[in-house]
């Protein structure tokens, strides 16, 4: 082998010429990262909204006893029938479209309204729908359904009145240590791959509860917004989380998940 | 005695190193770049960065790991991208500790594809990948005489 293979390394440069390039590659990267972020669909704000401002608080109680305000999607026009449960699915009338709306006569009520625009000549006497301005639309949006904070003492109520189902989204061997009873184990992270065999059977308009380690953990708020996203109607947040729980004086149990 | 960098056989096994890491960043980039989102939760998750900083450095950092992944892939810089791969694993391997002395239950956040959960499996891959960029650091190949 050659001298000059052998010594084919030169002494390296200096580690401040390394620190140079490598602050050059940083700020290349910062410039073009910030400026990909600024075009990007899926553009991320600067700064983080804290975790405590990320979903609303509400009371379950006024959640759970009018579900149409803010926890179930209206559809007037999909209800089979009156005595059809509500759901995710089914249709609850708004009252205060009840309220807009005068009495239609039966022979008339599968007629669907024209619009004001565009009359016939034939139109004699218009229907009462052609009469009324249309409903505003914020009596028949859609209300928006999300997962939502709840405090300690509304979560309790729900744990003593059976309602809601709790799920704890701590990894399973922090459940085993110690979780609240009745709780069903379910690790944010394996949500997916788990989903059926532990929500397959729940119904989608129960009350869930979840719950994690302390206030700054993400687990439970990813768990109940992936929850939502899988149809759940009334997902709440137990932000305080088993520290909340444990130091509320409200009971917990040990052991691992059936 | 001899070392590492003096025979072509070694020479080659860095640059494979260098492949190597540097394509393993580059997923690691892609991944994060794809849902920036996901990846800030990630980071917030470690509980390390004050809030006001999770987003910039969640916006950041995938495209430094992106410049470093193509840096070391194509030579350019190679020195420089070993160094900061080197810095960003130290980071890494010292987040993934505190959240296990923490006990924090959380996803490592590394790559879209595969993800782990924190534990002694991320330190010990971190580890290798540290290894990796020592390696590349003190023996890359742009140092090579003509």
């Amino acid at each position: 082998m050659s001298s000059n293979s052998r010594e084919g390394y030169r002494s390296a440069p200096g580690f401040g010429r390394a620190v140079a390039g490598a602050a050059f590659i940083v700020v290349q990267a910062a410039v073009i990262g910030l400026a990909a972020n600024a075009v990007s669909p899926h553009r991320l704000s600067w700064i983080r909204v804290p975790l405590s401002e990320t979903h609303r608080m509400a009371s379950t109680h006024e959640v759970l006893a009018q579900p149409q305000i803010s926890q179930v999607i209206v559809r007037p026009k999909a209800r089979s029938s009156p005595l059809a449960p509500p759901s995710v699915e089914s249709v609850i009338e708004a009252p205060a479209q009840r309220k807009l709306l005068p009495p239609v006569p039966e022979r008339s009520a599968p007629r669907r309204a024209k619009p004001l625009s565009a009359p016939t000549p034939a139109a004699v006497h218009p229907t009462p729908q052609e009469i009324m301005p249309p409903a505003p639309k914020a009596a028949v949006a859609p209300a928006k359904v999300e997962a939502l904070f709840t405090s300690l003492p509304d979560a309790k109520t729900l744990f003593d009145r059976k309602e809601a189902v709790f799920v704890d989204a701590r990894h399973s061997e922090d459940y085993a240590v110690e979780h609240i009873p009745g709780a069903v184990s379910l690790f944010a992270e394996d949500f997916d791959a788990k989903y059926d065999s532990v929500f397959g059977a729940v119904p989608k308009d129960r009350p869930i509860v979840t719950y994690c380690s302390d206030p700054q953990c993400e687990m439970a708020v990813k768990l109940g917004d992936a929850l939502v996203a899988h149809g759940h109607t009334k997902v709440f947040i137990l932000l305080e989380g088993l520290p909340g729980w444990k130091g509320a004086g409200y009971p917990t149990s040990t052991g691992a998940a059936p | 005695m001899r070392t590492l960098g003096h025979t072509p056989t070694n020479a080659h096994a860095v640059t494979l190193a260098r492949w190597l890491l540097g394509i393993v960043f580059l997923l690691a980039a892609l991944g994060s770049i794809a849902d920036p989102s996901a990846f800030a939760e990630k980071v917030a998750a470690y509980r390390l960065l004050p809030n006001q900083l999770i987003n910039l450095f969640a916006i950041v950092l995938p495209w430094v790991e992106l410049m470093v992944g193509l840096s070391l892939l194509n030579g350019l810089l190679s020195r420089s991208a070993a160094l900061l791969a080197v810095a960003l694993n130290a980071v890494f391997i010292g987040a993934a500790l505190s959240a296990i002395a923490r006990r924090l239950d959380i996803g490592c956040g590394c790559f879209t594809a595969a993800e782990s959960t924190v534990g002694w499996g991320l330190i010990v891959r971190d580890l290798v990948f540290l290894a990796m960029a020592v390696v590349c650091y003190r023996y890359s190949e742009g140092d090579v005489e003509p």
